[in-house]
């Protein structure tokens, strides 16, 4: 649905064209593909390796594994108290072992009970930031911290964590670690900057990207951002959403159509349940559709918009209809295609703004 | 297709159209020719390479967006904080009143500022916006979200003199 302000947009955008250079006069005037230099890297030069050399390697291995085997007694015998988490002076390349581009410097050292992290609210928690060096700021809003990161679902294979390909340039720009201790230990968050990639605490991965919902300030603190009311939209499926389309016990529905920033009906928890139901009656896949797959043949009448259901705690949840697509139904984690009209029959008991 | 053959045509045919794409995205005359400039060298390196592409206007957009954002990123790492105000030339009143939407969406952050380009110049399905700005449609839709409450709630804005 276009309102007056994004036609005063578009307006305002479309006046300032005429600004915009032309080839004709612009230094592409001239511009042809073959000026293009095409720079080649030189040929490796191979090289020899002097004999003191691997002598030194060597020695250097016996001092590191001895080290290291004595380090090893010692801590199974220290007192197994959490260690103060630190940032890493870089983050952690994952170099293909998983679908993200980072790792985690630790897997949770607590029990997250299949959360990104544990219900309770850490006793302390900050942010590294590596967008152009590290930098780590301290999060103060705790319990928004957990809130987001706990009711964020996860996908059932760490594979489904990257949706899209992303360019070099936009690669391992920004990436975050997040560290959050609580009083028996530690749990990381790998949150890549790409906003291609989800997140991570080492055993659980969600498709949400994190980063997008941080924002540094300049006293060093982290601001979480809040993403508006009044759109159908959100930044993260809520927990439950990857074993179903609709997380169970919603207590009322919005429904927008259009851009989905528009709410144009509304309906109570009789409605809201009628239309879990229905839409959880279809099988599913754990997969999200980014475009139009198969039109099937049978009713190719549209249907699209977004379902937001609000539940007693913890944050909302949108579903997308997209008939006749299929899958029709999305929630960002898993598809689907229930019957398109037993879900037009509840959507008409939904009250219209 | 031959390269050179298959740039000059693009060059010719959606040049104008790629540079006002580049404009509403860097709000500059100068960094728009620029962005095209990069994106079409980056486009005849990847042909050069062998490459098989398609739909070569859509690549040598992405290929801008993707400049503009790295650009922006490189940028933000070298700028120089200063307290001394640029002067500025003055301009009509109405005239000013009229650049303040404009002003908005180009303090929009990067991603945000391409998503709302991409709608509300390009009139793209958010699928294909999706695909230009690499990520996914939910995303594209929280960045136009984000956006158009930022220009919303912009204070000067609502004193906007409607036209």
């Amino acid at each position: 649905m276009t309102d007056e302000f994004e036609t005063r947009l578009r307006a305002a955008l479309a006046e300032h064209d005429a600004d915009a250079p032309t080839v004709v006069g612009s230094t592409l005037a001239g511009w042809t593909p073959s000026t293009v230099t095409l720079a080649e890297a030189p040929p490796a030069r191979p090289r020899r390796r002097p004999i003191w050399l691997a002598a030194a390697a060597a020695v250097l291995v016996v001092l590191v594994v001895a080290t290291a085997l004595t380090a090893m007694a010692r801590h199974r015998t220290a007192h197994r108290a959490a260690a103060a988490p630190a940032c890493p002076a870089q983050p952690i390349s994952a170099s293909g072992q998983t679908a993200l581009s980072i790792l985690v410097p630790a897997k949770p050292t607590v029990d997250t009970d299949g959360h990104l992290v544990p219900e309770r609210v850490p006793s302390s928690a900050f942010v590294c930031a590596y967008g152009g060096g590290r930098t780590q700021h301290i999060v103060t809003n705790l319990a928004q911290l957990r809130d987001l990161l706990y009711w964020i679902a996860p996908v059932r294979a760490a594979d489904q964590v990257r949706m899209c390909t992303s360019a070099p340039a936009v690669q391992n720009a920004g990436d975050y670690y997040l560290a959050l201790s609580y009083p028996d230990g530690v749990v990381w968050v790998a949150a890549p900057g790409d906003g291609c990639q989800g997140s991570s605490n080492g055993a659980v991965f969600s498709r949400t990207n994190i980063a997008n919902s941080l924002g540094a300030s300049s006293t060093g603190l982290v601001t979480l951002i809040e993403p508006p009311a009044g759109s159908c939209t959100t930044d993260s499926a809520r927990f439950g959403a990857q074993t179903q389309l609709v997380p169970a016990d919603a207590v009322s529905v919005d429904w927008c159509t259009g851009g989905y920033d528009v709410i144009t009906a509304s309906g109570g928890a009789a409605v809201a349940a009628e239309l879990t139901r229905t839409i959880n009656d279809a099988s599913t896949s754990p997969q999200y559709v980014n475009s139009c797959g198969l039109r099937p043949s049978g009713d190719q009448t549209p249907l699209s918009g977004a379902l937001l259901f609000h539940y007693r705690s913890g944050p909302p949840t949108t579903v997308y209809l997209n008939y006749p697509c299929q899958p029709a139904v999305s929630n960002d984690v898993l598809s689907g295609t229930p019957n398109r009209a037993a879900i037009a029959a509840v959507l008409a008991k939904l009250t219209t703004r | 297709m031959d390269p050179d053959e298959a740039l000059g045509a693009v060059l010719a045919t959606a040049g104008d159209r790629l540079l006002r794409f580049a404009y509403q995205l860097c709000h500059d005359r100068a960094g728009a020719e620029d962005l095209v400039q990069q994106a079409l060298e980056r486009t005849y390196r990847r042909l050069r390479s062998g490459a098989e592409i398609e739909q070569l206007e859509a690549y040598v957009r992405k290929a801008v967006v993707n400049e503009f954002l790295s650009r922006r990123r490189l940028r933000s790492a070298t700028e120089i904080v200063t307290d001394e105000v640029p002067e500025l030339a003055l301009m009509p009143v109405d005239s000013a009143a009229r650049l303040t939407l404009w002003d908005a969406v180009g303090a929009l952050p990067e991603r945000q500022r391409a998503a709302i380009v991409a709608r509300f110049c390009l009139d793209l399905p958010d699928a294909e916006t999706a695909a230009l700005l690499d990520c996914r449609e939910s995303t594209v839709r929280s960045l136009v979200r984000r956006g158009l409450v930022a220009l919303r709630g912009d204070s000067v804005l609502t004193e906007e003199v409607p036209r």
